[in-house]
């Protein structure tokens, strides 16, 4: 199987682990976010079909994109748990995993979109 | 930066797919490179003047500002 074509099967392993971790009772996050963080790592981190300067140009500028949105949202998220906090309220902590699943999503979705772009015809001249 | 890539092209009508092949890069990356998107590194620029037996200056030309 081509380098290329494992991204697939990681993204589909990291979303089964996903799925796993909301329907099986026994599943814990440790262990799901870690096996969803290190197949989104290999699959952004992975060899595209053609591995030209263009595709490490725009993964550099999605990683960077990448870091600050999670950032931001990260700090959105517990500044709300902490003006939201309640009696009882069992709240999710992030962990570093969690800050990994969110860059490398952002990561993925925006390196896509900028390739998608490349590949549309410009304005007709 | 301007570019006449696709002039150059099409002169010798070569699709996308076939100038990416001769470059080794990706047609998305012609493409942005054409569209302006996207100005190719010295290396590349360099490839590209030699495969069309022109001088870089010829075939790139920097925006003024």
């Amino acid at each position: 199987m081509e380098k290329h074509n494992l991204k697939s099967l990681y993204l589909t392993l990291a979303a089964s682990s996903a799925a796993g971790y909301f329907f099986l009772p026994k599943a814990n996050w440790a262990g799901c976010s870690l096996l969803i963080a290190a197949c989104l790592l290999v699959a952004f981190l992975g060899r595209e079909r053609i591995e030209d300067e263009r595709v490490e140009h725009l993964k550099l500028k999605a990683v960077k994109a990448a870091f600050a949105a999670a950032f931001i949202l990260v700090f959105l998220y517990t500044w709300l748990i902490a003006m939201l906090r309640r009696e009882g309220w069992r709240e999710h902590l992030l962990s570093a995993y969690d800050m990994i699943i969110l860059t490398m999503l952002i990561a993925l979705g925006l390196f896509h979109y900028w390739r998608w772009q490349d590949g549309k015809a410009g304005p007709a001249a | 930066m301007k570019n006449r890539l696709k002039e150059l092209r099409a002169a010798r009508e070569w699709s996308q797919g076939e100038l990416a092949d001769k470059l080794a890069v990706s047609r998305q990356t012609i493409n942005a490179i054409e569209t302006e998107k996207y100005d190719p590194s010295l290396p590349l620029a360099l490839k590209i003047g030699k495969l069309f037996k022109l001088p870089v200056e010829e075939i790139f030309e920097a925006d003024r500002t």
